[in-house]
Protein backbone atom coordinates (compact mmCIF):
# COMPACT_ATOMS: atom_id res chain seq x y z
CA UNK A 1 0.00 0.00 0.00
CA UNK A 2 2.95 2.29 -0.40
CA UNK A 3 2.28 5.48 -2.21
CA UNK A 4 4.92 6.82 -4.48
CA UNK A 5 5.91 10.27 -5.67
CA UNK A 6 4.10 9.92 -8.95
CA UNK A 7 0.77 9.23 -7.25
CA UNK A 8 1.32 12.08 -4.84
CA UNK A 9 2.24 14.49 -7.60
CA UNK A 10 -0.77 13.46 -9.67
CA UNK A 11 -3.19 14.20 -6.87
CA UNK A 12 -1.36 17.44 -6.20
CA UNK A 13 -1.91 18.52 -9.79
CA UNK A 14 -5.56 17.58 -9.66
CA UNK A 15 -5.82 19.86 -6.71
CA UNK A 16 -4.64 22.63 -9.01
CA UNK A 17 -1.22 22.84 -7.42
CA UNK A 18 2.17 22.32 -8.97
CA UNK A 19 5.40 21.13 -7.46
CA UNK A 20 6.74 24.64 -7.59
CA UNK A 21 3.98 25.77 -5.23
CA UNK A 22 5.20 23.57 -2.46
CA UNK A 23 8.35 22.72 -0.62
CA UNK A 24 10.53 19.83 -1.68
CA UNK A 25 9.47 17.43 1.06
CA UNK A 26 6.03 15.85 1.10
CA UNK A 27 4.62 13.41 3.58
CA UNK A 28 2.20 10.55 3.35
CA UNK A 29 0.18 10.28 6.53
CA UNK A 30 -0.68 6.78 7.60
CA UNK A 31 -2.09 5.29 10.75
CA UNK A 32 0.15 2.85 12.55
CA UNK A 33 -1.05 -0.77 12.39
CA UNK A 34 -2.38 -0.72 15.95
CA UNK A 35 -3.70 2.72 16.67
CA UNK A 36 -3.77 4.06 20.22
CA UNK A 37 -6.69 2.91 22.29
CA UNK A 38 -8.32 5.82 24.06
CA UNK A 39 -8.89 3.57 27.06
CA UNK A 40 -5.15 3.19 27.47
CA UNK A 41 -3.75 6.45 26.22
CA UNK A 42 -5.34 9.79 26.98
CA UNK A 43 -4.71 13.46 26.42
CA UNK A 44 -4.47 15.84 29.36
CA UNK A 45 -4.38 19.58 28.93
CA UNK A 46 -2.06 21.27 31.41
CA UNK A 47 -0.94 24.81 32.03
CA UNK A 48 2.71 25.81 31.83
CA UNK A 49 3.29 25.55 35.60
CA UNK A 50 1.83 22.09 35.71
CA UNK A 51 3.98 21.05 32.77
CA UNK A 52 7.12 22.17 34.62
CA UNK A 53 5.87 20.32 37.68
CA UNK A 54 5.42 17.15 35.62
CA UNK A 55 8.79 17.50 33.92
CA UNK A 56 10.46 17.71 37.32
CA UNK A 57 9.16 14.22 38.00
CA UNK A 58 6.39 15.07 40.45
CA UNK A 59 3.12 13.20 40.41
CA UNK A 60 -0.48 14.21 40.07
CA UNK A 61 -3.21 12.51 42.05
CA UNK A 62 -6.73 11.92 40.80
CA UNK A 63 -9.23 11.84 43.63
CA UNK A 64 -12.84 10.94 43.12
CA UNK A 65 -15.38 12.01 45.66
CA UNK A 66 -19.12 12.16 45.80
CA UNK A 67 -21.13 12.13 42.63
CA UNK A 68 -19.21 13.06 39.56
CA UNK A 69 -16.93 15.43 41.35
CA UNK A 70 -13.33 14.56 40.56
CA UNK A 71 -10.22 16.56 41.33
CA UNK A 72 -6.62 16.16 40.40
CA UNK A 73 -3.99 17.38 42.83
CA UNK A 74 -0.37 18.32 42.67
CA UNK A 75 1.57 18.54 45.91
CA UNK A 76 0.19 21.99 46.62
CA UNK A 77 -2.77 22.69 44.33
CA UNK A 78 -6.16 21.29 43.53
CA UNK A 79 -7.78 21.30 40.10
CA UNK A 80 -11.18 20.31 38.84
CA UNK A 81 -10.82 17.41 36.47
CA UNK A 82 -13.13 17.55 33.51
CA UNK A 83 -13.59 15.86 30.20
CA UNK A 84 -13.75 18.06 27.13
CA UNK A 85 -15.27 16.88 23.89
CA UNK A 86 -14.44 18.38 20.57
CA UNK A 87 -16.19 17.97 17.26
CA UNK A 88 -12.78 18.18 15.66
CA UNK A 89 -10.66 15.13 15.04
CA UNK A 90 -7.34 15.31 16.78
CA UNK A 91 -4.68 13.29 15.01
CA UNK A 92 -1.73 12.47 17.12
CA UNK A 93 1.66 12.24 15.49
CA UNK A 94 5.33 12.80 16.23
CA UNK A 95 7.23 15.66 14.67
CA UNK A 96 7.83 15.51 10.98
CA UNK A 97 11.54 14.85 11.04
CA UNK A 98 10.79 11.35 12.33
CA UNK A 99 9.29 10.31 9.03
CA UNK A 100 10.66 7.39 7.08
CA UNK A 101 11.92 8.04 3.58
CA UNK A 102 9.88 6.44 0.84
CA UNK A 103 11.32 7.93 -2.30
CA UNK A 104 13.63 10.75 -3.29
CA UNK A 105 14.38 12.41 -6.58
CA UNK A 106 16.52 15.38 -7.39
CA UNK A 107 13.71 17.79 -6.81
CA UNK A 108 11.32 15.98 -4.50
CA UNK A 109 11.31 13.81 -1.40
CA UNK A 110 8.51 11.65 -0.10
CA UNK A 111 8.36 10.50 3.50
CA UNK A 112 5.97 8.33 5.43
CA UNK A 113 4.61 9.98 8.53
CA UNK A 114 3.05 7.75 11.16
CA UNK A 115 -0.13 8.85 12.87
CA UNK A 116 -0.62 7.19 16.24
CA UNK A 117 -4.30 7.68 16.66
CA UNK A 118 -7.31 9.96 16.58
CA UNK A 119 -9.00 11.64 19.53
CA UNK A 120 -12.23 13.49 20.15
CA UNK A 121 -11.85 14.02 23.86
CA UNK A 122 -9.19 15.33 26.15
CA UNK A 123 -9.10 16.20 29.83
CA UNK A 124 -8.90 19.63 31.35
CA UNK A 125 -7.61 20.82 34.67
CA UNK A 126 -9.06 23.95 36.19
CA UNK A 127 -7.46 25.43 39.28
CA UNK A 128 -9.92 25.44 42.13
CA UNK A 129 -10.20 25.97 45.84
CA UNK A 130 -10.67 22.61 47.49
CA UNK A 131 -13.69 21.98 49.65
CA UNK A 132 -12.00 21.35 52.95
CA UNK A 133 -14.97 21.20 55.24
CA UNK A 134 -14.89 17.46 54.72
CA UNK A 135 -11.60 17.51 56.62
CA UNK A 136 -13.12 18.99 59.74
CA UNK A 137 -16.14 16.73 59.43
CA UNK A 138 -13.98 13.65 59.10
CA UNK A 139 -11.93 14.54 62.18
CA UNK A 140 -15.02 15.50 64.19
CA UNK A 141 -15.92 11.82 64.23
CA UNK A 142 -12.98 11.32 66.57
CA UNK A 143 -13.26 14.09 69.17
CA UNK A 144 -10.55 14.36 71.77
CA UNK A 145 -11.83 15.21 75.21
CA UNK A 146 -8.66 14.97 77.22
CA UNK A 147 -6.16 12.30 78.13
CA UNK A 148 -8.31 11.11 80.99
CA UNK A 149 -11.39 10.77 78.84
CA UNK A 150 -9.92 8.37 76.35
CA UNK A 151 -12.19 5.37 75.98
CA UNK A 152 -9.85 3.03 74.19
CA UNK A 153 -6.25 2.03 74.59
CA UNK A 154 -5.85 1.95 70.82
CA UNK A 155 -5.26 5.12 68.92
CA UNK A 156 -8.39 6.35 67.18
CA UNK A 157 -8.62 8.93 64.41
CA UNK A 158 -7.27 9.21 60.90
CA UNK A 159 -3.68 8.95 59.81
CA UNK A 160 -2.32 11.57 57.47
CA UNK A 161 -2.25 9.02 54.66
CA UNK A 162 -5.90 8.26 55.21
CA UNK A 163 -6.65 11.97 55.13
CA UNK A 164 -4.82 12.34 51.84
CA UNK A 165 -6.90 9.52 50.45
CA UNK A 166 -10.31 10.77 51.42
CA UNK A 167 -9.97 14.55 51.25
CA UNK A 168 -10.15 16.02 47.76
CA UNK A 169 -7.28 18.43 48.23
CA UNK A 170 -3.51 18.57 47.85
CA UNK A 171 -1.17 17.58 50.63
CA UNK A 172 -0.09 21.15 51.27
CA UNK A 173 -3.66 22.43 51.40
CA UNK A 174 -4.58 19.70 53.88
CA UNK A 175 -1.60 20.50 56.09
CA UNK A 176 -2.46 24.21 56.09
CA UNK A 177 -6.04 23.53 57.05
CA UNK A 178 -4.96 21.17 59.85
CA UNK A 179 -3.00 24.04 61.33
CA UNK A 180 -5.97 26.40 61.20
CA UNK A 181 -8.58 24.16 62.78
CA UNK A 182 -8.43 22.74 66.31
CA UNK A 183 -6.99 19.46 65.09
CA UNK A 184 -4.18 17.57 66.75
CA UNK A 185 -2.22 14.41 66.12
CA UNK A 186 -2.56 12.08 69.04
CA UNK A 187 -0.67 8.81 69.01
CA UNK A 188 -0.13 9.15 65.28
CA UNK A 189 -3.73 9.84 64.36
CA UNK A 190 -5.47 13.10 63.65
CA UNK A 191 -8.51 14.13 65.66
CA UNK A 192 -10.56 17.21 66.41
CA UNK A 193 -10.14 18.77 69.84
CA UNK A 194 -13.52 18.93 71.52
CA UNK A 195 -14.90 22.40 72.32
CA UNK A 196 -15.58 21.43 75.92
CA UNK A 197 -12.03 20.22 76.28
CA UNK A 198 -10.62 23.46 74.84
CA UNK A 199 -12.82 25.52 77.15
CA UNK A 200 -11.51 23.50 80.07
CA UNK A 201 -7.93 23.95 78.95
CA UNK A 202 -8.15 27.74 78.74
CA UNK A 203 -10.13 27.98 81.98
CA UNK A 204 -7.63 25.79 83.81
CA UNK A 205 -4.73 27.97 82.72
CA UNK A 206 -6.70 31.05 83.66
CA UNK A 207 -7.37 29.65 87.13
CA UNK A 208 -3.66 29.00 87.67
CA UNK A 209 -2.86 32.56 86.63
CA UNK A 210 -5.51 33.97 88.96
CA UNK A 211 -4.15 31.89 91.82
CA UNK A 212 -0.64 33.15 91.22
CA UNK A 213 -2.00 36.64 90.60
CA UNK A 214 -0.17 36.81 87.32
CA UNK A 215 -1.30 37.91 83.88
CA UNK A 216 -0.44 35.89 80.82
CA UNK A 217 1.98 38.62 79.70
CA UNK A 218 4.02 38.01 82.81
CA UNK A 219 4.73 34.36 82.13
CA UNK A 220 6.75 32.51 79.52
CA UNK A 221 5.82 29.71 77.11
CA UNK A 222 7.93 27.37 79.20
CA UNK A 223 5.85 28.18 82.29
CA UNK A 224 2.69 27.34 80.40
CA UNK A 225 4.13 24.09 79.07
CA UNK A 226 5.14 23.07 82.58
CA UNK A 227 1.82 23.89 84.20
CA UNK A 228 -0.29 22.38 81.44
CA UNK A 229 1.93 19.30 81.32
CA UNK A 230 -0.18 18.03 84.19
CA UNK A 231 -3.39 18.77 82.34
CA UNK A 232 -2.71 17.01 79.06
CA UNK A 233 -0.05 15.74 76.66
CA UNK A 234 2.59 18.00 75.14
CA UNK A 235 1.33 17.94 71.52
CA UNK A 236 -2.15 18.90 72.60
CA UNK A 237 -0.89 21.67 74.84
CA UNK A 238 1.24 23.18 72.12
CA UNK A 239 -1.71 23.10 69.71
CA UNK A 240 -3.87 24.89 72.26
CA UNK A 241 -1.18 27.49 72.74
CA UNK A 242 -1.01 28.11 69.01
CA UNK A 243 -4.80 28.41 68.81
CA UNK A 244 -5.33 30.82 71.68
CA UNK A 245 -2.10 32.69 72.26
CA UNK A 246 0.25 34.91 70.36
CA UNK A 247 3.79 33.86 71.07
CA UNK A 248 6.37 36.55 70.43
CA UNK A 249 9.86 35.41 71.43
CA UNK A 250 9.27 34.64 75.04
CA UNK A 251 6.20 36.74 75.64
CA UNK A 252 2.60 35.61 75.53
CA UNK A 253 -0.69 37.28 74.87
CA UNK A 254 -4.20 35.89 74.60
CA UNK A 255 -5.72 35.89 71.11
CA UNK A 256 -8.77 37.78 72.20
CA UNK A 257 -11.02 36.94 69.27
CA UNK A 258 -10.12 33.24 69.31
CA UNK A 259 -10.79 32.92 73.03
CA UNK A 260 -14.06 34.85 72.83
CA UNK A 261 -15.24 32.67 69.97
CA UNK A 262 -14.26 29.51 71.80
CA UNK A 263 -16.28 30.54 74.84
CA UNK A 264 -19.27 31.47 72.69
CA UNK A 265 -19.05 28.09 70.94
CA UNK A 266 -19.03 26.44 74.35
CA UNK A 267 -21.88 28.38 75.91
CA UNK A 268 -24.32 28.55 73.03
CA UNK A 269 -25.09 25.08 71.74
CA UNK A 270 -26.91 23.98 74.87
CA UNK A 271 -29.68 26.42 74.21
CA UNK A 272 -29.62 27.16 70.51
CA UNK A 273 -31.01 30.64 71.08
CA UNK A 274 -29.93 32.49 74.14
CA UNK A 275 -31.54 35.52 75.66
CA UNK A 276 -28.90 38.00 74.58
CA UNK A 277 -28.68 39.85 77.91
CA UNK A 278 -28.07 36.59 79.77
CA UNK A 279 -25.64 35.46 77.16
CA UNK A 280 -23.51 38.59 77.15
CA UNK A 281 -23.31 38.53 80.92
CA UNK A 282 -22.32 34.88 81.13
CA UNK A 283 -19.96 35.29 78.24
CA UNK A 284 -18.02 38.19 79.69
CA UNK A 285 -17.91 36.70 83.16
CA UNK A 286 -16.36 33.49 81.94
CA UNK A 287 -13.55 35.24 80.07
CA UNK A 288 -10.00 34.73 81.28
CA UNK A 289 -8.31 37.68 82.92
CA UNK A 290 -7.16 40.12 80.31
CA UNK A 291 -9.64 39.14 77.60
CA UNK A 292 -12.60 41.32 76.75
CA UNK A 293 -15.49 39.87 74.84
CA UNK A 294 -16.67 41.98 71.92
CA UNK A 295 -19.87 41.46 70.05
CA UNK A 296 -17.82 41.53 66.84
CA UNK A 297 -16.12 38.34 67.92
CA UNK A 298 -19.42 36.57 67.40
CA UNK A 299 -19.12 37.13 63.66
CA UNK A 300 -18.96 33.72 62.07
CA UNK A 301 -20.10 32.00 65.29
CA UNK A 302 -23.48 33.40 66.29
CA UNK A 303 -26.13 35.89 65.28
CA UNK A 304 -27.58 38.53 67.51
CA UNK A 305 -31.20 39.08 66.60
CA UNK A 306 -32.38 42.42 67.89
CA UNK A 307 -35.71 42.25 66.09
CA UNK A 308 -37.18 39.65 68.40
CA UNK A 309 -38.30 40.34 71.97
CA UNK A 310 -36.33 39.59 74.01
CA UNK A 311 -33.36 39.84 71.65
CA UNK A 312 -31.70 36.52 71.06
CA UNK A 313 -28.30 35.14 70.31
CA UNK A 314 -28.45 32.25 67.85
CA UNK A 315 -25.77 29.62 67.47
CA UNK A 316 -24.61 29.65 63.84
CA UNK A 317 -21.00 28.60 63.37
CA UNK A 318 -19.49 29.00 59.90
CA UNK A 319 -18.02 25.53 59.86
CA UNK A 320 -21.43 23.90 60.11
CA UNK A 321 -22.78 25.57 57.00
CA UNK A 322 -22.82 23.95 53.56
CA UNK A 323 -19.95 24.72 51.21
CA UNK A 324 -22.18 25.46 48.23
CA UNK A 325 -22.70 29.20 47.96
CA UNK A 326 -26.41 29.07 47.22
CA UNK A 327 -27.14 26.61 50.01
CA UNK A 328 -25.12 28.63 52.45
CA UNK A 329 -26.73 31.96 51.54
CA UNK A 330 -30.14 30.34 51.79
CA UNK A 331 -29.51 29.39 55.42
CA UNK A 332 -27.97 32.76 56.22
CA UNK A 333 -30.90 34.71 54.82
CA UNK A 334 -33.41 32.51 56.57
CA UNK A 335 -31.72 33.33 59.85
CA UNK A 336 -31.52 37.02 59.15
CA UNK A 337 -33.08 38.76 56.20
CA UNK A 338 -30.66 41.64 55.85
CA UNK A 339 -26.94 41.53 56.47
CA UNK A 340 -24.24 44.14 56.54
CA UNK A 341 -21.03 43.31 54.73
CA UNK A 342 -19.14 43.13 57.99
CA UNK A 343 -21.51 40.62 59.53
CA UNK A 344 -21.78 38.35 56.49
CA UNK A 345 -18.10 38.36 55.50
CA UNK A 346 -16.91 35.65 57.93
CA UNK A 347 -19.59 33.33 56.52
CA UNK A 348 -18.81 34.06 52.88
CA UNK A 349 -15.03 34.48 53.04
CA UNK A 350 -14.27 30.74 53.10
CA UNK A 351 -16.07 30.31 49.78
CA UNK A 352 -14.04 32.87 47.88
CA UNK A 353 -11.38 31.92 45.39
CA UNK A 354 -8.96 33.62 43.02
CA UNK A 355 -11.72 34.91 40.81
CA UNK A 356 -14.38 36.05 43.22
CA UNK A 357 -13.92 37.91 46.47
CA UNK A 358 -16.66 38.45 49.07
CA UNK A 359 -18.15 41.51 47.40
CA UNK A 360 -18.13 39.85 43.99
CA UNK A 361 -19.76 36.68 45.33
CA UNK A 362 -22.48 38.69 47.01
CA UNK A 363 -23.09 40.75 43.89
CA UNK A 364 -23.51 37.55 41.95
CA UNK A 365 -25.59 35.48 44.35
CA UNK A 366 -27.45 37.98 46.51
CA UNK A 367 -29.34 41.20 46.23
CA UNK A 368 -28.17 44.46 47.77
CA UNK A 369 -30.08 47.49 49.00
CA UNK A 370 -29.18 50.68 50.80
CA UNK A 371 -31.12 51.87 53.85
CA UNK A 372 -30.18 55.09 55.60
CA UNK A 373 -26.87 55.08 53.81
CA UNK A 374 -25.98 51.56 54.92
CA UNK A 375 -25.61 48.76 52.40
CA UNK A 376 -27.40 45.51 53.18
CA UNK A 377 -27.42 42.17 51.44
CA UNK A 378 -30.48 40.00 51.20
CA UNK A 379 -31.70 36.98 49.32
CA UNK A 380 -32.11 37.10 45.59
CA UNK A 381 -35.01 34.69 45.78
CA UNK A 382 -37.03 35.22 48.93
CA UNK A 383 -39.06 38.38 48.56
CA UNK A 384 -39.51 40.43 51.69
CA UNK A 385 -42.42 42.68 52.37
CA UNK A 386 -41.25 45.51 54.54
CA UNK B 1 -15.57 21.04 10.18
CA UNK B 2 -12.14 21.57 11.49
CA UNK B 3 -9.54 18.91 11.39
CA UNK B 4 -6.75 19.31 13.85
CA UNK B 5 -3.49 17.57 13.48
CA UNK B 6 -1.38 17.48 16.58
CA UNK B 7 2.34 17.22 16.57
CA UNK B 8 4.25 15.87 19.50
CA UNK B 9 7.50 17.70 19.82
CA UNK B 10 9.34 14.48 20.51
CA UNK B 11 8.74 10.84 20.00
CA UNK B 12 7.36 9.02 22.99
CA UNK B 13 9.64 9.32 25.98
CA UNK B 14 9.45 8.18 29.55
CA UNK B 15 8.85 10.93 32.02
CA UNK B 16 9.09 10.07 35.69
CA UNK B 17 5.86 11.78 36.51
CA UNK B 18 2.85 9.63 37.19
CA UNK B 19 -0.87 10.30 37.32
CA UNK B 20 -2.11 8.20 40.20
CA UNK B 21 -5.66 7.49 41.22
CA UNK B 22 -6.26 7.60 44.92
CA UNK B 23 -9.98 7.41 45.38
CA UNK B 24 -12.51 6.15 42.99
CA UNK B 25 -16.03 7.05 41.98
CA UNK B 26 -18.37 6.08 39.22
CA UNK B 27 -17.29 8.92 36.98
CA UNK B 28 -13.78 7.63 37.03
CA UNK B 29 -15.07 4.35 35.75
CA UNK B 30 -16.01 6.08 32.50
CA UNK B 31 -12.61 7.65 32.40
CA UNK B 32 -10.81 4.35 32.75
CA UNK B 33 -13.03 2.40 30.44
CA UNK B 34 -13.15 5.10 27.84
CA UNK B 35 -16.52 6.44 26.88
CA UNK B 36 -18.09 4.13 24.35
CA UNK B 37 -18.49 6.20 21.25
CA UNK B 38 -20.12 4.94 18.13
CA UNK B 39 -17.19 6.51 16.43
CA UNK B 40 -17.60 7.39 12.84
CA UNK B 41 -14.49 9.39 12.33
CA UNK B 42 -15.51 12.21 10.13
CA UNK B 43 -12.84 12.03 7.50
CA UNK B 44 -14.53 12.93 4.33
CA UNK B 45 -14.28 10.51 1.53
CA UNK B 46 -12.28 7.35 1.65
CA UNK B 47 -11.69 7.09 5.33
CA UNK B 48 -15.18 6.92 6.72
CA UNK B 49 -15.20 3.95 8.98
CA UNK B 50 -17.28 2.53 11.75
CA UNK B 51 -14.76 1.68 14.38
CA UNK B 52 -11.39 2.90 15.52
CA UNK B 53 -9.78 -0.51 15.15
CA UNK B 54 -10.37 -0.48 11.39
CA UNK B 55 -8.18 2.60 11.04
CA UNK B 56 -5.00 0.63 11.61
CA UNK B 57 -2.52 1.04 8.76
CA UNK B 58 -5.01 3.12 6.78
CA UNK B 59 -3.64 5.86 4.61
CA UNK B 60 -4.97 9.24 5.57
CA UNK B 61 -3.69 11.61 2.95
CA UNK B 62 -0.79 13.66 1.73
CA UNK B 63 0.80 16.50 3.60
CA UNK B 64 2.66 19.30 1.83
CA UNK B 65 3.99 22.68 2.86
CA UNK B 66 3.86 25.82 0.78
CA UNK B 67 6.74 28.23 0.65
CA UNK B 68 5.34 30.28 3.51
CA UNK B 69 5.54 27.21 5.64
CA UNK B 70 1.78 26.64 5.79
CA UNK B 71 0.68 23.01 5.63
CA UNK B 72 -1.62 21.71 2.92
CA UNK B 73 -3.37 18.37 3.32
CA UNK B 74 -5.07 16.36 0.63
CA UNK B 75 -7.49 13.80 2.00
CA UNK B 76 -9.72 11.98 -0.41
CA UNK B 77 -11.53 14.57 -2.47
CA UNK B 78 -10.62 17.45 -0.24
CA UNK B 79 -7.85 19.92 -0.03
CA UNK B 80 -7.30 21.42 3.38
CA UNK B 81 -5.28 24.53 4.04
CA UNK B 82 -3.79 24.88 7.47
CA UNK B 83 -1.55 26.72 9.86
CA UNK B 84 1.03 25.65 12.36
CA UNK B 85 0.23 27.06 15.78
CA UNK B 86 1.40 26.69 19.33
CA UNK B 87 -1.17 25.14 21.60
CA UNK B 88 -2.60 27.64 24.11
CA UNK B 89 -1.98 25.03 26.76
CA UNK B 90 0.26 22.03 26.22
CA UNK B 91 -1.27 18.59 26.00
CA UNK B 92 0.30 15.72 27.80
CA UNK B 93 -0.10 12.15 26.61
CA UNK B 94 -0.70 9.74 29.49
CA UNK B 95 -0.54 5.98 29.17
CA UNK B 96 -2.15 3.50 31.51
CA UNK B 97 0.18 1.29 33.46
CA UNK B 98 -0.20 -1.94 35.42
CA UNK B 99 -2.91 -3.13 33.15
CA UNK B 100 -3.14 -6.54 34.70
CA UNK B 101 -4.06 -5.23 38.10
CA UNK B 102 -7.85 -5.42 38.42
CA UNK B 103 -7.84 -3.12 41.44
CA UNK B 104 -9.67 -0.05 40.24
CA UNK B 105 -8.34 2.07 43.06
CA UNK B 106 -4.81 1.66 41.88
CA UNK B 107 -4.89 2.95 38.33
CA UNK B 108 -1.76 4.78 37.36
CA UNK B 109 -0.86 6.62 34.18
CA UNK B 110 2.63 7.46 33.06
CA UNK B 111 3.37 10.65 31.22
CA UNK B 112 4.75 9.62 27.87
CA UNK B 113 4.81 12.69 25.65
CA UNK B 114 4.23 16.40 25.55
CA UNK B 115 2.47 18.18 22.70
CA UNK B 116 3.12 21.86 22.20
CA UNK B 117 2.17 22.52 18.60
CA UNK B 118 -0.72 21.77 16.34
CA UNK B 119 -1.48 22.04 12.69
CA UNK B 120 -5.03 23.17 12.26
CA UNK B 121 -6.94 22.66 9.03
CA UNK B 122 -10.27 23.70 7.67
CA UNK B 123 -11.99 21.79 4.95
CA UNK B 124 -12.63 23.23 1.58
CA UNK B 125 -14.24 20.95 -0.92
CA UNK B 126 -12.46 20.45 -4.17
CA UNK B 127 -13.81 18.22 -6.83
CA UNK B 128 -11.60 15.66 -8.44
CA UNK B 129 -12.93 16.14 -11.94
CA UNK B 130 -9.83 15.68 -14.03
CA UNK B 131 -9.35 12.04 -13.14
CA UNK B 132 -12.87 11.08 -14.05
CA UNK B 133 -12.62 12.77 -17.40
CA UNK B 134 -9.38 10.91 -18.06
CA UNK B 135 -11.08 7.59 -17.49
CA UNK B 136 -13.73 8.18 -20.07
Amino acid sequence: MERNLQQVNTILNLAKLTESDIKKESHVLQFIPQILDSKQVKLLEVNKDTLEYIKSGECLFIKGGEDAHVVVCSNSKTFEFKEAETSNSLLLMPSLNHGKLIEATESRTLKKQEVFGVYHTYYEMRLTKPKLQSLRNALAKYPYKGKNSELSKDAVGLSFTELKNIIQASEEEIINRLEEIPAAKIRGKWRLLDVGFLFGWVSYLDSILREKQLSLEEVTPLNVEDWMGLYDIADVNSKCMSLFMEVDDDSLKWKSAAVSQLFALYLLPELRAFDSKDFFTAWQQSMPVGVTANEEDLNGVALVDYDSTPSLVKYLPEFELPEDINERLDILFRNRTKWTLQAITPYVQPLTDNNLNVAALLTKYARSSTINGVKYYSSKYITQTE
Amino acid sequence: MLLFVLICNLSFKNYNSRIITITYNYWLQYFYEGKCKSSSNQFQGDLETKSEEALGSKLIGDLHFNHEGHPIMIIGHHILHGKVQDLDKPLVVITKENDNVPDENNVTYGVTAVIKKKMIFKTRPKPIVGEMIKKL
